[in-house]
């Protein structure tokens, strides 16, 4: 087994309502959420560590990132005045040269 | 120094409007919440692409080249331009070349493990008719030789289309997928002349270091072909271990999240990511619509030019290479020019430090120090930059995670009918459906503002930048350079190379391969080989030994 990279990051820790949720109300709003786009984990063992995924470590996947980066993104401000998200422009303007 | 370089006249960075360049990266944030389907056979056959105008230094390019300094080795130690130099010249032709690499695939990829399929008969086929157009069976003696890459031995990644040869992916998804057609940029290499070998091995789904689709370790660092520990980098590694050992005169392969600049850096070559749309995209299997590039793994800086000039510019099929400045000459960066001295830059540049970045005692630091000190020889003014606590949060792992709803939505057929074809790197697939609406637009909030952040207090600075890592300049689509700046010394004796990122500004190419041929033109660091495996090295490896296995939680973090 290759040993994992250390798992460190760069952003400060902020309160986040995902963390006062449990392992099993998250677990119920994931398999929700993919009940929801049609995606079943039920192929998957539930705890295989030969296998390729597992539904324990895919799980504990999933709740990382509403843990961490959904939550970050969640909790990031940024004033809409200055940073408008540009999402709907119709055409790609061109880049010109000066 | 003058401020003006070849030709008289300014690098393409400092001519291009910033403004218009953030509204175009708008305009493209939009096109991937727009979430274009992603159709594979439906596709159809590959649009016919316009003919390219010639680069307008090309003639000088080759004509003002020095005597290529591999002379001497194998054919297959030369660098690109090298062999392109002694084609012109009639003393070798691309069949000897591609058999130099094949024979060396046929030696060496038992243990290595670099490739997924290849393209021997075909390769062959190809250099003989290329041989033939410049007259005769040995190739010699014939009319000039066309094309950039005339007769050049590739290695592709195995993401491009290639018509008729297998594209997987390395993935279950795509097993037996055989396109009718081929990608863009690897139409482009061959109508330049480029040969391919074949396909090369890669992390599932461009995600991390090359794995079966399983999880279990196939690529070798050539650095290091004894311990499969030793990251290749991800996920082009096939691409970066084919170069590096000798299999290739060199390759291609795709960034979304550090995969060119990041298996350069681990294998001591010059891979280059352009400015997002430089190349198209169109055949290639997407991993994240708004973030994909297209990029060399090289030898050195003029071999990334002479790739990258091949590669560059519109495509009828891809909106995101339209409405882009004009393809620059980027073989003038690299070429040496009357009244400029051998290493030095052809342009003023102001290279932007930030904090700590060559601080330190280890060996790394050193050798950052020996990188700066060069570079100011060459002529380059060095400038602190600190885009402030702001930028380095928004250039976190968490922000990046905004990239995963763009890989699901494409996926979720497959996703549907069985998770199990993700293997190994399902996990971030499954992340990608838990982003809410709202923090997808936050997020895409956050790359408008890393991105006008970076124009605003890096390149009002500075014309290119230091950088410890690829994410900011993934997440905004500005260029990088991944360069070898040397050597450490690993317990045991083993040498790793070390190396250096730099960031440009929009469509500032020329800039970043200019500043990595005059590093190049004062140091050899480029033209070290790694050495064959050994006999235990080869006794481990061979077939089918087990190399180690990455599982699913550690791809989901490694996942680029």
């Amino acid at each position: 087994m290759v040993p994992s990279p250390p798992r460190s990051s760069s952003f400060p820790v902020r309160p986040s309502p995902a963390a006062d949720l449990s392992d099993e109300e998250l677990n119920q709003y994931i398999l929700t959420r993919l009940r929801l786009a049609g995606v079943s984990l039920d192929p998957l063992p539930e705890r295989d560590p030969d296998a390729p995924a597992d539904r324990e470590r895919v799980l504990n996947s999933a709740r990382s990132l509403l843990r961490g980066g959904a939550a970050a993104l969640s909790a990031l401000e940024l004033d809409p005045q200055d940073w408008p998200p540009l999402l709907y422009p119709a055409a790609l303007p061109p880049v010109e040269e000066r | 120094m003058s401020g003006h370089g070849p030709g008289d006249r300014l690098p393409q960075d400092s001519r291009v409007d910033r403004r218009s360049f953030l509204a175009r990266m708008g305009a493209l944030t939009a096109a991937a919440a727009a979430g274009r389907p992603f159709p594979l056979e439906a596709m159809g056959t590959g649009a016919s692409l316009p003919r390219r105008s010639r680069p307008p230094g090309e003639a000088d390019f080759w004509d003002r080249l020095p005597e290529p300094g591999s002379q001497g080795a194998g054919l297959e130690d030369l660098s690109a331009w090298e062999a392109g130099a002694l084609l012109r010249r009639r003393e070798i032709t691309s069949r000897e070349l591609v058999e130099a690499c094949l024979e060396r695939i046929r030696r060496w990829d038992g243990v290595y493990q670099a490739f997924n399929a290849l393209t021997e008969e075909e390769a062959l086929r190809q250099a003989d008719a290329l041989d033939r157009g410049r007259g005769g069976a040995t190739g010699r003696g014939g009319p000039a030789v066309e094309g950039l890459l005339h007769g050049i031995p590739l290695a592709i990644k195995d993401n491009f289309y290639t018509r008729g040869v297998a594209t997987t992916a390395n993935s279950h998804i795509f097993r037996d997928f055989v396109p009718e057609w081929t990608a863009t940029a690897v139409v482009r290499l061959q109508e330049e002349g480029g040969v391919m070998l074949g396909k090369t091995q890669m992390g599932p789904l461009a995600t991390t270091r090359a794995l079966t689709p399983d999880g279990e370790i196939t690529t070798l660092n050539a650095w290091a072909p004894g311990d499969a520990s030793v990251n290749p980098g991800g996920s082009s590694s096939g691409s970066a271990t084919a170069t590096a050992s000798r299999m290739a005169l060199s390759s291609i392969g795709t960034q979304t999240g550090g995969s060119i600049t990041a298996p350069s850096l681990a294998q001591g070559l010059t891979g280059l990511k352009p400015t997002m749309g430089r190349v198209s995209l169109r055949g290639v299997i997407p991993l994240t619509y708004s973030r994909d590039h297209v990029g060399p793994l090289a030898r050195d800086a003029r071999d990334a030019a002479l790739l990258l000039q091949a590669m560059a510019g519109p495509d009828p099929a891809d909106p995101r290479t339209q409405g882009l400045p004009a393809v620059p000459d980027y073989l003038a960066a690299v070429s040496p020019w009357p009244g400029l001295g051998a290493g030095r830059l052809p342009w003023a540049t102001r290279i932007g430090v930030m904090p700590g970045w060559a601080d330190g005692d280890g060996a790394e630091a050193g050798l950052r120090r020996d990188f700066l000190r060069e570079m100011e020889k060459a002529g380059a003014d060095l400038v602190p930059v600190d885009p402030g606590e702001r930028w380095r949060e928004l250039s976190s792992g968490e922000m990046n995670s905004v990239r995963l709803p763009e890989r699901s939505e494409p996926f979720l057929e497959w996703l549907r009918e069985d998770v199990r074809l993700f293997g190994v790197s399902l996990s971030s697939w499954i992340q990608g459906l838990l982003l809410s609406g709202d923090e997808f637009v936050k997020g895409q909030r956050a790359r408008y503002a890393l991105l006008r952040l970076t124009l605003d207090r890096i390149f009002d600075r500075c014309d290119v930048v230091l950088l410890e890592s690829h994410l900011a300049f993934d997440q905004t689509g500005l260029p990088l350079v991944a360069l070898p700046v040397g050597f450490t010394t690993e317990t045991g004796g083993r040498r790793h190379p070390q190396g250096i990122l730099v960031g440009g500004a929009p469509f500032g190419e020329e800039r970043l391969l200019a500043l990595a041929h005059a590093w190049q033109e004062r140091t050899d660091h480029h033209r070290q080989r790694p050495p064959d495996p050994g006999a235990r090295d080869e006794a481990r490896y061979r077939g089918r030994a087990p190399r180690g296995r990455l599982d699913v939680e550690t791809v989901a973090e490694l996942s680029q």
